[in-house]
Formats: C-alpha cells, sequence, structure tokens
C-alpha cells in the first residue's frame, strides 16, 4: 500500500486531479517514501517544458493562482513500475507565490517518481520533491542491490555532481538503512566540500555510527572554519542519536570539550540520554557549564540515570528554577577539581617552528620532576592567546580555575616515573600569525579538570 | 489496677450520661457492634458478654461512627475537598478549601465527617489514633491517623443536621496524609503502651452527648505500635495489622474465631487476651493493587493527532470485582479522568503539560488497599532543533530555494519520532530591509499562504523561496550558503504550531523570523538565548 503524503488532491480546472500542497512546510524528502509513493519510478531527462495558461486552484480553505506545466521526459531507465513508451509527459503544477515547490528545466537529468494521473499522462507522485539528482550512465558499480539506491550512491560518489546534487542524495537517504549507503556516506567523509562533507556525516551520526564518529572526532572539536559554520547548526540533533550507540559513548564524552557549542550540546545531550555510568562520571561536570541548555542536559541526565523525577524537570521548569536544580545535584555530585601540581614540576619550552606542511606552528615542551602528588597529570595552557587553537588537545579545563584552558595529558597514570622526563609536541592553529603566548599549568589527579 | 480504674470510671460517665438508643450507634460489625451493646447493660454484664463474642457474629446496619478529640491540636492534611472543623458550639472555626495542607487551628475541638455508603447508608467516621502530631487532652495524650483517602461518592450529611458541612464535589477524595485507608474504616494505632487509645460509637450525632463510650480499649490489651483497621464500607470487618505493618501493603483480613478471655490477678490489673485468626476478604481479593499503562500522555492544546495519545488507559492488577475507587493524588491541573469508573480501569486524558517527570500520581484505592502512586508524565512539543545541514538549491523561477529542517523537541529536549501535523502562521506583515536595498519590489512581498502540513517521523522539512526573478528588484539569485552573502531584503514574522494542519491551532513551539536574503533564506531565533 503507497504511504498517502500529507498533501490533498485538488480539483484541477480541467478537472484533472494532482497532488498539490503549498509549501513552505514540505513533505520530508525521503528516498524510501517516495518509492513507497510512486507508482513509475525512472531515470529521465526533460526534452520539453509547456507552460499553460494562469489558473486557480482551491482546496476547502484557500485558493491559489499557479500554471500547470506539461513537462515532457525521455526514458533512460526504469528503477520501479513498468512502461514501454520512450518518454512522458508529466503534469505538473506551480504556483506563482514563492513556495519552495520544486521546479524542472528543460534538459535537467533525474531520477522521476511518478503517480498514475490519466491513461496517457502522469503526475509527481510528490509535488514537493518529484525529481532527485542522477548521473547520466547506469552505475557501474552499484554499491547496492537495490536500482533506486545505487543511482543515488552514484550521485554522491561522483565528483562530477554538483554538491547541492550530492547533497540532496544525500539527504534523500538520510534515514535508509543500508550498508552499502553508510559505505557511500563514509567515503565522503574525506570530502573538502562542506556541504557534502557535513549531509554525510550528520546523515552517519543520525544512523547512530561510531565509526564515523570516531572519524571525525578531531574535526568536531576543533573550532569550525568559516565555510563550515552554515552547515553545522544542526549537530546537535544529529549527535543525540549516537546516544544508542555505546561503542559512541567515549567519544561524546571527549567531544564534551569541543570549542564548538553545537557538539559539546549535543554530546551533552547523548550522553544524558545514554545515562549509565558515563553520565554519572561526565554530567556533573556540566553543572556549571555557561550554556544553560548544557546544564540543563546534565539536570535531565543525572534525573534520569538515578530515577528522581521530582529533580528532572522540563527545559522551561528548569530555566524558571535553574538555581534550585543546579544545587541539587551539586549537592548530590559534589565536584572535586583537579589540583594544581605545576610547583612539582620543572616546565621548560622551546620556541615555535612553522611546519610548512601543516601550517601549524610547532613546539616542545620538557616536563621533568618528582611530584609528591598522584597522576595522571595534564599540561593545561592558560590564557592562550585569542584566535590561537591548540591542535588536537584532550580537552578544556571547566573545574580548576581558569576554566576554558586546553590541556593535553602528560601521563596517564597515577603513578610517575622517578625522576622522569615527558616531552610533549605541542602544535597550534595560528590563523592571525601574531605570535602565541601561554601560562603552563600542571593538574593532578583523577578529579575533574 | 490502673487500667480498672480507667475503665470503671469511663463506664461511670456513661452511665451518667444515660443509655438512650446506644443500639443505633453501635459500630456494624461482629466485635464492636456486640460490644456496644453489651455495654449498655452494666459493667459486669459487658465483661460477661466480651467473653462471648465469638459466638455471636451478629452484623449491624448502623453507621459506624468515632471521632477525634483534637483540641489544641494542630494537624495538618492535604484535601482535594470543601471541610469544615468545628468547635463544641457548633461555630464553624474554618473551611478547608479544596487541595493543599492546611494547618487546623489551635483552637480546634474536633472534627467531624459523616460518609454514606455505597447504599446510601450513613456512615461516620471520625478517628483517634495516632499521627505526626499529638494532642495533650487532660492527663493523656492522643495521637491521630487519619484516613487519607475517602471517596466521597454523596456530599456528606453532618451529623444531627450541620455538624459537619463538608461541601463535597462528587468524585473528590479527602486525602489526609500520612497513612492509607479506606472509606468507613479507621486506623487506630497504639503508638504508646502507656497512653490508651479509644474506639467509641456513639449513640447520638451532636457533639454534646458524644462522650459516650461503650469500649475503652487500653494499650495493654494490645502491643505497642499494633494497628487495627475497623469496619469495611459494605460489611463489619474488623481487622488487626501486625505491629509497624504498613496498612497500604498489608491486606485488610477478615477476623474469625474470635475469643476473649481476661485474667485478673488480685490486686492487679484485669489482662484481657484476645485470640483471632485471619482470613482473605472473600470476593475482592486482599492484595495491594498495583498500577499498570503508558507512563506517558501527550498534550496538544486541546488537539488530538494521531500517533500520540492524549488519552491512556490505567489498569489495576491483579484483576478483582471490587469497587475500585481511583483518584489523582497530584497533578489534577494536568490530567483529569475522561471517565467516572469504579471498575479496574480507567481513562486519563491530558489537561496541560508536565512540568517535571511523572509529576501526575494516580492512586487506586479497592478493598480499603491503595496502591503506590503511579506516575504519569504529560509530554507536549515545546521547541524546534535545526537538523543540519540546510541546503540551498538554485531556482530558475524565484532564484534560490532554501531547504530547512526542523526536529520537534518536547518540554524535555526529547525529540517526537512520529508523524505529526504541524502548521505555520504569520505573525507580521512582510516587512522590507531597507539597509542594502532601498527599494524593494512587490513581488518580494508575495509570501505564501499560512498552511499546516505533516511533519513525517516529526521531522519538518520547509523550503523557503526567493521571489520571482521576472519581477523581482533586486533580483534574487543563488549561492551556496557558504559563500552567501548577508543581504537582507524582506522579512516577516510566524509561529509554528504543532497538532493540528489547521494554522495557528495545537501549541506553539517557535516564534521566528523567516529572513529573506538576496541569495539564501534563513529562520532566525526571535530569542538570541535559545538559539536553534
Amino acid at each position: 500500500m503507497k504511504k498517502a503524503f500529507t498533501c490533498l488532491r485538488f480539483l484541477f480546472i480541467s478537472f484533472t486531479f494532482v497532488r498539490f500542497c503549498f509549501p513552505s512546510f514540505v513533505n520530508l524528502l525521503d528516498a524510501g517514501r517516495l518509492r513507497d509513493a510512486s507508482d513509475l519510478i525512472v531515470v529521465a531527462q526533460v526534452s520539453n517544458i509547456v507552460d499553460g495558461s494562469g489558473t486557480i486552484y482551491s482546496d476547502p480553505t484557500t485558493s491559489y493562482t499557479g500554471h500547470q506545466q506539461t513537462v515532457s521526459i525521455t526514458l533512460l531507465r526504469v528503477l520501479k513500475g513498468s512502461i514501454t513508451a520512450e518518454s512522458l509527459d508529466v503534469i505538473h503544477f506551480i504556483p506563482d507565490a514563492p513556495s519552495g515547490s520544486q521546479e524542472v528545466e528543460k534538459g535537467q537529468l533525474g531520477i522521476f517518481f511518478l503517480s498514475t494521473l490519466t491513461d496517457t499522462a502522469w503526475a509527481p507522485a510528490d509535488q514537493d520533491h518529484f525529481i532527485l539528482p542522477a548521473r547520466p550512465g547506469a552505475p557501474s558499480n552499484a554499491g547496492s542491490s537495490d536500482a533506486l539506491l545505487a543511482e543515488l550512491i552514484q550521485v554522491i560518489a561522483s565528483t562530477d555532481a554538483s554538491s547541492t546534487d550530492r547533497a540532496l542524495a544525500i539527504a534523500s537517504l538520510r534515514s535508509i538503512s543500508d550498508a552499502g549507503v553508510s559505505a557511500s556516506l563514509k567515503s565522503v567523509l574525506s570530502s573538502s566540500d562542506p556541504l557534502v562533507f557535513w549531509s554525510a556525516a550528520t546523515a552517519l551520526f543520525a544512523q547512530a555510527d561510531s565509526d564515523a564518529l570516531s572519524t571525525v572526532q578531531s574535526r568536531l572539536i576543533q573550532p569550525f572554519t568559516a565555510s563550515d559554520a552554515p552547515y553545522t547548526q544542526g549537530l546537535q540533533a544529529a549527535l543525540r542519536a549516537e546516544s544508542t550507540n555505546p561503542k559512541s559513548l567515549p567519544t561524546l564524552a571527549a567531544l564534551l570539550a569541543s570549542a564548538n557549542q553545537e557538539v559539546r550540546r549535543g554530546s551533552a545531550a547523548a550522553i544524558a540520554t545514554a545515562g549509565g555510568p558515563i553520565a554519572v562520571s561526565t554530567l556533573p561536570g556540566l553543572l556549571t557549564d555557561q550554556d544553560s541548555q548544557i546544564q540543563y542536559f546534565a539536570v535531565w541526565g543525572l534525573g534520569r540515570t538515578t530515577n528522581q523525577p521530582d529533580q528532572t524537570p522540563s527545559y522551561p521548569e528548569f530555566q524558571a528554577n535553574r538555581d534550585k536544580y543546579i544545587l541539587y545535584w551539586q549537592s548530590q555530585f559534589p565536584i572535586s577539581c583537579a589540583a594544581d601540581v605545576t610547583s612539582q614540576f620543572s616546565v621548560s619550552r622551546s620556541g615555535f617552528r612553522l611546519d610548512l606542511s601543516t601550517g601549524r606552528f610547532v613546539q616542545s615542551v620538557i616536563i621533568s620532576g618528582s611530584p609528591a602528588s598522584k597522576g595522571p597529570f595534564v599540561l593545561a595552557l592558560d590564557n592562550l592567546n585569542s584566535g590561537l587553537f591548540l591542535y588536537r588537545s584532550d580537552g578544556t579545563t571547566s573545574c580548576a580555575s581558569p576554566s576554558g584552558s586546553p590541556y593535553v595529558i602528560v601521563s596517564a597514570s597515577e603513578t610517575w616515573q622517578a625522576n622522569g622526563t615527558v616531552v610533549l609536541t605541542l602544535e597550534f592553529t595560528d590563523p592571525t600569525a601574531t605570535g602565541i603566548t601561554y601560562t603552563p599549568r600542571i593538574l593532578g589527579g583523577n578529579a575533574n579538570r | 489496677m490502673q487500667h480498672r480504674n480507667w475503665l470503671y470510671n469511663q463506664f461511670t460517665l456513661h452511665q451518667q450520661r444515660g443509655r438512650k438508643t446506644v443500639a443505633s450507634g453501635c459500630i456494624p460489625n461482629e466485635f464492636f457492634g456486640l460490644l456496644c451493646r453489651t455495654m449498655l447493660i452494666t459493667r459486669a454484664m459487658v465483661l460477661l458478654s466480651l467473653a462471648a463474642l465469638a459466638a455471636f457474629g451478629q452484623t449491624g446496619d448502623d453507621p459506624c461512627q468515632a471521632y477525634a478529640d483534637v483540641k489544641g491540636w494542630i494537624f495538618s492534611f492535604s484535601m482535594q475537598a470543601n471541610g469544615t472543623a468545628i468547635d463544641e458550639l457548633k461555630t464553624t472555626k474554618y473551611t478547608i478549601q479544596h487541595s493543599g495542607v492546611v494547618n487546623a487551628p489551635i483552637d480546634t475541638v474536633r472534627t467531624e465527617s459523616t460518609i454514606r455508603g455505597p447504599n446510601g447508608e450513613v456512615y461516620q467516621a471520625v478517628f483517634q489514633g495516632h499521627s505526626s502530631s499529638h494532642a495533650q487532652v487532660d492527663d493523656r495524650t492522643y495521637y491521630l491517623d487519619f484516613p487519607p483517602a475517602w471517596k466521597l461518592d454523596e456530599v456528606l450529611q453532618g451529623a444531627g443536621g450541620n455538624d459537619a458541612a463538608y461541601d463535597v464535589n462528587p468524585n473528590t477524595f479527602i486525602s489526609f496524609q500520612p497513612g492509607l485507608n479506606s472509606s468507613c474504616s479507621s486506623i487506630v494505632t497504639f503508638p504508646d503502651v502507656n497512653y490508651p487509645a479509644l474506639y467509641s460509637s456513639l449513640e447520638e450525632k451532636g457533639w454534646e452527648t458524644i462522650v459516650e463510650p461503650f469500649q475503652w480499649i487500653s494499650a495493654g490489651f494490645f502491643q505497642a505500635g499494633q494497628t487495627s483497621i475497623l469496619y469495611g464500607s459494605a460489611t463489619a470487618l474488623l481487622d488487626w495489622l501486625p505491629a509497624n505493618s504498613d496498612p497500604a501493603s498489608t491486606p485488610p483480613k477478615i477476623t474469625r474465631n474470635l475469643t476473649v478471655s481476661q485474667t485478673y490477678a488480685g490486686g492487679g490489673p484485669i489482662i484481657w487476651n484476645f485470640q483471632w485468626t485471619l482470613e482473605p476478604i472473600p470476593g475482592c481479593g486482599g492484595t495491594k493493587p498495583t498500577i499498570t499503562g503508558p507512563s506517558e500522555v501527550w498534550w496538544f492544546n486541546g488537539e488530538t493527532p494521531p500517533n500520540y495519545d492524549t488519552e491512556i488507559t490505567l489498569q489495576a492488577t491483579p484483576a478483582s470485582s471490587c469497587e475500585h475507587q481511583w483518584f489523582i493524588e497530584e497533578g489534577d491541573n494536568l490530567a483529569a479522568f475522561s471517565t467516572q469508573s469504579t471498575g479496574p480501569q480507567i481513562d486519563l486524558v491530558s489537561l496541560g503539560a508536565s512540568l517535571k517527570q511523572g509529576d501526575v500520581k494516580v492512586r487506586v484505592r479497592r478493598n480499603g488497599v491503595v496502591s503506590d502512586p503511579f506516575p504519569v508524565t504529560v509530554r507536549t512539543p515545546n521547541s524546534l532543533d535545526m537538523l543540519a545541514p540546510a541546503i540551498n538549491l538554485k531556482s530558475e523561477k524565484y532564484g534560490y530555494i532554501t531547504a530547512i529542517n526542523f526536529l520537534i523537541l518536547d518540554q524535555f529536549k526529547v525529540r517526537l519520532t512520529k508523524d505529526i501535523p504541524t502548521s505555520e502562521s504569520w505573525t507580521s506583515d512582510v516587512v522590507a530591509d531597507t539597509s542594502s536595498f532601498p527599494s524593494v519590489s512587490s513581488s518580494w512581498f508575495d509570501r505564501p499562504p499560512e498552511k499546516g502540513g505533516i511533519a513525517f517521523g516529526g521531522i519538518i522539512e520547509e523550503n523557503v523561496s526567493g521571489a520571482l526573478i521576472a519581477n523581482s528588484d533586486p533580483a534574487p539569485l543563488w549561492r551556496p550558503l557558504d559563500s552567501a552573502h548577508k543581504d537582507k531584503v524582506v522579512h516577516w514574522g510566524r509561529m509554528v504550531t504543532v497538532g493540528s494542519q489547521t494554522p495557528g491551532d495545537g501549541v506553539p513551539v517557535q516564534e521566528d523570523i523567516v529572513q529573506l536574503f538576496q541569495d539564501h533564506a534563513e529562520i532566525l531565533d526571535l530569542n538570541p538565548a535559545n538559539p536553534k
């Protein structure tokens, strides 16, 4: 049985029916839904478009003006259904108002999703998404036994395709669980095209793919570039889906130290949703976070994990009584901060050199001593110039004041090798090349940093 | 000796106040009903008849009555009906308004209630026993334990006309805390072996004659801390629960084979010996009911969209043919029973959104035993969260179409995952942004009509177009989002609601601004502190 789309069939003045609805709210782009809703799916090329005269269409509450288009397409491949003709006409309605309705142009190649209109004419199965991108040739390396998926995978893999076509293909496959699709999405995680990269990454996150999360961990921790920024707003929602995969939890915990708010929110939400030991070990440290939503996820997650519904507020309730909930959970999970044990070590730093292959500045730091305190030990870089970033940091201080200092692990064990010396190589991203300054601080112990 | 003298004094009092119509005031159960009748005669006859109690087993049909003497007693309880506490002169001292914990004034002397049974018979139950506070009356300390939940199916009749002035809305409950009990029954706890507790059945309902105890039972007869539950609602029952037991978790049982004997050692007190066996109450089962069912219900501001239950059915288990008395202990502003039922199932409909997890608490009482509270959370859509990334598509007709996705989140920031109707409505006219373009052609003001749709899987997808290229100044154009400019052209206010496809109906989840730039569109949040 075909799944019905939200939009009703509207009566044309010519007494023919098409599916039509006015955006801007449109049907969800989903290849699976489109396939179910279609009688015929073909890869075809638009050979001609004939605009009809202006007309009015009505539903029970509203009238719309627009034009009927007859789109003639030449069939290249049939992916669903049966048809012997080499071409066909699609009756398409274009509203006058800027509605976000999908358009086609002459010569356009794509996958058309069609439903029967009359004995001789077809209509879009979904007015909002009746064509998806395709490539001229049939998929040579299918990547999937499903013909439709294979066509879309081919688009994703094609570097000749536009980034929006590739992103549309990815978006249409977001909810498809298929090994070939997953492999295709992972293959473009190395793409330099930010739209393609983030489309693939968020689609994989939404499917709780822990491998993808690990692969892009570093990019998620580092500050987003200007070209990344337009595509990363929805990371929070995508990352939260990783909560269902236990393998993703350590990576999510590490992402709490990200320089990007969306990533930190998504990681906090995921860990709060997952609950369990990792929630108890990480969420108390977020109670003092400067971001209200992250604080909320800490409260909510601790309430759920410890089964204290009275202390598990909704977000509006939390906003109205923030201090009450924060204080309560701080009393339940008192936080001790790692001690400043810098005085027990000697720290010597080299100068900086520019690694031309990476574009990052490199510095060696030698740490030695015979500390009385227990490890592990980390080196925090306090007061690092704004606009500079420590590459591959292991976290950021949030408990041991000052907060916000990036740190790297010096020694992961509790025991410091007697009279031992550790040499660290630090790398800095310095887009402004204005000089790098910071104050070293060594923190000891397993407490929150 | 002390006990004997005390008993004697009480009987003397009884004799002084006469013996009129005592029989009609006796507790309708096997034990106290007979005790009551017996005591009308003489102390000696009482003592003799006590020994023969087990042989009678007669059941009366009179109201069960007792009273609480709360002189100088500060007590608190929460109730979900209006009630009145009165003083000895029948002057109303205060009125208990609806719900909430109420502290009775320190000069409150007595409280009284009368409860009608299922067949219209009047039961009256006032209690004296244990509570967290206590009162000193004369040389004795009294403790009170109120039953927590009397279902008041009908307006209560005050004893003697207007002594009790409960103004009770049918289907509401008086809830006393702590403790649990059923209608027309009481819990009496003997908290201290040094102080006796009192059971009283009154021949008259007026206060002026209330102190006519037919029997004082000193703590010496029972173990300290022992609790009894007196008489059920339909049949006369006498149930004894083990010391320190929780009435809520210990089912009432019928007392069988009661035998009474006495021991009197010269110079010492009379020792009464009670022996009995307990059996489950037939027909209704005696186990504590457990509520099962969905722990979540949805609220969409009166809308009832598919896939999201705005009404759920709760079930009391194990199955029983007993009368079930359902009540909402907390959160009756968030949910209500859509139908009244005395059966094992009840339908709960949402009225508003939860502020905390499980802040609607439902209980059911059956055969005098009350379930644990069953927590229900009323979820509601509350906000939107963008689902990355937006895609800016080229359009031959409108320059661009920006495709944006939103997830719908509830008030706990958990996403809705099933199909749900949504709509958008405009909260302002289209406004030109003249900072970039001093003049904007009318085509940019041509926006789509307000409309609804289905958010498949809880995901809203919207396409926002530029203006008709052919007629527009400035002409819309397309750039990828990572190189898009920020040249604003027009904007308008919007409200997104969830739960209905009719614009404006349902729950508002986001008020935002639709911003059209020359080369792309964005949805801007009105509240920067809560960025999407």
